[in-house]
């Protein structure tokens, strides 16, 4: 009879590109995140959060934490991009901290992962752990294409779910964070298994952001 | 430019919120739907919550279906729904749970419901008597369960949407002589106490590694094939049936383990807490439809669903 949780995992690149206004309208986008999940009893009893941050190397700097207890993170930009780095350490949270339902607990609902990435990735193993989430799908994994540059195929072969954000502004991040907030609202119902080709229905992107087909 | 700190300043206090219950604020249903079903129909749907009991020849059946604290919150309709077909020869019980990513599934829910009961008693009276009793009712079931699929795609044609904006569970217990059938699309739990006391689980167990993920539903195709995989008790060894969607199946889990003090619960009231649950204290649920209802308040963090239970046992009087 244990606690049934929404996992949420946020996988934020803080490489070098991210310098500046990108890397703090993410900081402040996180910040707005959890005071609109607060709003909502429903996530103040399920949603768990965990940020993750990628760059040399990725480092979960926060653990999956119930919404009234989340601190959100301070972030800093600088170094290469190692995709791969951030998707070896979102298998491990997996295998940490996410419940599966078997005979005797009750599991968790799917995680919902957040990708935001503006780059490509520098390192060379990243698609072996984009394959291996693609084949297991332990997660809803939505990839955030931020700005011009980032690479799409990379992204496409982690998810089929795939959306651009090409404007990097505070206004357009804060927009991107409340439709997470929505999405995360909205995650909490029954659906057709992913199997079955039922996967979770996302409510709409606000204008500036599009899925990419 | 633009600050993005100023979204939010890192000291801004944010007081947690709590549930609030607010009336439905759209219709049960849209017009061309509510056309085809009644107004009667729409109108017992509609209402919160939904409690039964009759009386059978051998058992007395008690059964209430209530709105999630999720769905109150939201002011929208209880997804779930229960029916129930009581005569002396035939007791046909029923819960379904509409998929709440799916947007008319209470729709689905109550349809499927009323749908099912009352064309597995149609379909069972019409079918050849000399037939043997599982075979008969068997398939009165089966066929009853495709009687809804195609209802929910006739509304579903109605409304202009797809028929998945109907999606529902379903589970259907039949009950003559000595005969028991079970019949599940989806979730949920039929819980059954033996007339020895131990405790048994009969029909589908969780169906993925994941909260909330069901394989399928009505009217999907693959229901036909899941309601007919019908299970077979004797009802000789049978005290107690206990009906449930994933409200009350979830919070409780494994039922294997939480079974017995469940029933004892509804037998004798609520004088110790099960796990986690926070219960306040209601008096026999077998007694009164007041303590069901009142037992069906427990709280469970993270379990804001619609519940519904349906309870057929024997001997016990019924209330006046």
């Amino acid at each position: 009879m244990s606690l049934r949780r929404l996992p949420v995992y946020i996988l934020a690149d803080v490489s070098g590109s991210m310098r500046g206004t990108p890397v703090e309208s993410v900081k402040a986008g996180i910040r707005q995140l959890h005071r609109d999940l607060l709003t909502d009893p429903q996530a103040v009893e399920s949603a768990y959060l965990s940020v993750i941050t990628f760059a040399d190397v990725a480092i979960q700097v926060v653990p999956l934490t119930e919404i009234s207890s989340f601190i959100p993170p301070e972030m800093e930009a600088n170094g290469q991009t190692n995709y791969g780095d951030a998707l070896r350490v979102l298998l491990e949270c997996f295998e940490m901290e996410v419940v599966r339902t078997t005979a005797d607990q009750k599991g968790d609902w799917r995680p919902l992962v957040f990708i935001l990435s503006d780059g490509a990735p520098t390192d060379t193993g990243w698609p072996q752990y984009a394959s291996e989430l693609r084949e297991r799908r332990p997660a809803n994994i939505i990839a955030v294409a931020c700005g011009d540059h980032a690479d799409i195929s990379a992204l496409r072969e982690t998810t089929d779910t795939v959306i651009q954000m090409r404007d990097m502004s505070p206004d357009a991040f804060r927009a991107f964070f409340k439709f997470v907030s929505a999405s995360v609202k909205t995650t909490s119902a029954k659906v057709g298994s992913v199997g079955e080709g039922g996967a979770i229905t996302l409510p709409p992107p606000p204008p500036g952001i599009t899925i990419i087909p | 430019m633009d600050e993005p700190g100023a979204v939010l300043a890192p000291d801004d206090a944010v007081v947690p919120a709590t549930w609030v219950d607010r009336e439905p604020e759209v219709a049960w249903c849209p017009e061309a739907i509510h056309a085809v079903l009644g107004d009667e129909f729409v109108r017992a749907a509609a209402t919160e919550p939904s409690v039964v009991s009759r009386a059978h020849a051998t058992w007395q059946v008690r059964g209430a279906s209530v709105r999630g604290k999720s769905h109150g919150h939201r002011g929208e309709h209880r997804d779930d729904a229960l029916a129930v077909h009581a005569t002396d020869d035939l007791l046909l019980l029923c819960v379904a749970d509409g998929a709440g990513s799916s947007a008319l599934s209470r729709v689905g829910a109550a349809v499927t419901a009323q749908q099912v009961v009352e064309q597995t008693a149609a379909r069972h009276a019409a079918s050849p008597p000399d037939s043997p009793a599982a075979s008969r009712l068997g398939t009165a079931m089966a066929h009853a369960v495709h009687d809804a699929a195609l209802r929910l795609h006739e509304l579903a044609a109605a409304a202009g949407v797809s028929p998945t904006a109907l999606r529902t569970t379903v589970i259907v217990v039949a009950m003559q002589g000595d005969l028991i059938l079970v019949s599940q699309v989806g979730d949920g739990a039929v819980l059954m106490q033996r007339q020895d006391g131990s405790i048994m689980r009969v029909g589908a167990l969780r169906e993925t590694a994941w909260a909330g993920e069901v394989t399928c539903f009505v009217p999907d195709a693959c229901a036909m094939t899941q309601a007919a995989g019908l299970r077979q008790v004797s009802a000789a060894e049978i005290s107690l049936i206990a009906l449930m969607t994933d409200g009350i199946d979830d919070p409780f889990h494994p039922l294997e383990q939480s079974g017995a003090a469940l029933v004892d619960q509804w037998r004798d009231g609520t004088s110790a807490p099960i796990g986690t649950a926070k219960q306040s204290h209601c008096g026999p649920v077998l007694a009164s439809a007041d303590a069901l209802l009142q037992w069906m308040t427990f709280e469970q963090r993270g379990e804001v669903d619609d519940r519904t239970l349906l309870l057929a046992w024997r001997a016990a009087p019924v209330e006046a």
